[in-house]
């Protein structure tokens, strides 16, 4: 028997949604930070990530490390969202090697250190349950590392970066 | 000991989280109160697990006084098509008098996911995925599989 496998957009921002938290969840791990927390919100963060691929208004997914005594950015990750999608490829791509060099390379957080998760949308979103309008953490003098695409189905994918102090 | 095993499909035919609650609705036959509320605090975590493909190879497994239930998940491509999967309802009740439910893990998010666990529930713990083959060997030792002996039923 053979059998065909369809690749559909809704197919693509699943694939897409999962491995984004995914990845996140492993950045929280790999830079000595308990992943517990983000976890238990796992659920709540899907929904919102997958409506705003779904609906395409989801521009990025950040994930800011503070130190919550100054409130300062210590460490902030990027994954912006490609729109390329295409039915005709199918092939599935995360790349947590790459991630884990970059982190690596970034270095351990301080053991107090916090993170939030924060997603940049463009205007007209659709709302979500337990989503709202919220402030970024300023980068200012940070320095980006680009990591280039991390996760991709069909197009529909995310290219990863992170933001560090430049002293 | 007899062990059912069962196959989900998981990302991208249904996302993690949509997974747990198919796995959840499946070992919960009675809707028991208790077991329910314990399932659902894990979701979190259960739902990490199965993002990070655990039970692709290693096998959730679930313990209780009657047969044992494997349950695996399918990705990509053998999620989307269809055929492998085998999400129908058992026949026996899968969290019937003492049970427990062992979560593969990887070995790099055993710590934090047992500490997580452990919060939340006694009966439900996570293991190294690569202690599947021990697994196995040490239930095959003690499973059958259930035949009928045609000879000695018409004899």
């Amino acid at each position: 028997m053979t059998t065909v496998v369809v690749n559909t957009y809704t197919h693509s921002v699943v694939y897409v949604a999962d491995n984004i938290l995914r990845s996140l969840k492993d950045i929280i791990r790999l830079s000595g930070l308990d992943p517990a927390a983000f976890v238990g919100d796992w659920e709540t963060n899907h929904r919102a990530i997958k409506t705003w691929l779904g609906s395409q208004h989801l521009r990025g997914v950040w994930l800011e490390i503070y130190n919550p005594a100054t409130n300062a950015l210590i460490v902030r990750w990027d994954i912006e969202i490609s729109y390329a999608w295409s039915s005709d490829d199918g092939s599935f791509w995360t790349d947590t090697e790459q991630l884990r060099y970059a982190i690596r390379k970034a270095g351990l957080s301080p053991a107090s250190a916090r993170y939030s998760l924060l997603l940049d949308t463009k205007p007209g979103r659709p709302d979500v349950s337990g989503w709202g309008t919220g402030h970024e953490r300023s980068t200012s003098g940070m320095v980006r590392q680009s990591l280039g695409s991390t996760i991709e189905h069909s197009g529909l994918g995310g290219r990863t970066s992170y933001l560090r102090n430049s002293s | 000991m007899s062990v059912v095993r069962r196959t989900f499909k998981s990302t991208p035919g249904r996302d993690a989280s949509e997974t747990w609650r198919a796995i959840s609705e499946l070992l919960l036959r009675n809707g028991d109160g208790s077991a329910r509320a314990e399932l659902e605090a894990v979701a979190g975590i259960a739902t990490s697990l199965i993002a990070d493909q655990a039970p692709r190879e290693a096998p959730i497994t679930v313990i209780c006084s009657g047969p044992r239930t494997r349950i695996y998940c399918l990705y990509d491509d053998d999620a989307m098509g269809g055929e492998d999967v085998n999400e129908e309802s058992l026949g026996f009740d899968p969290l019937n008098g003492e049970w427990s439910i062992s979560l593969p893990c990887p070995a790099d998010d055993l710590s934090w996911a047992r500490r997580a666990l452990a919060q939340y529930s006694k009966r439900i713990t996570a293991r190294d995925l690569s202690e599947k083959q021990a697994e196995t060997a040490a239930s095959s030792t003690s499973s059958s599989v259930l035949t009928l002996d045609t000879k000695e039923f018409l004899a």
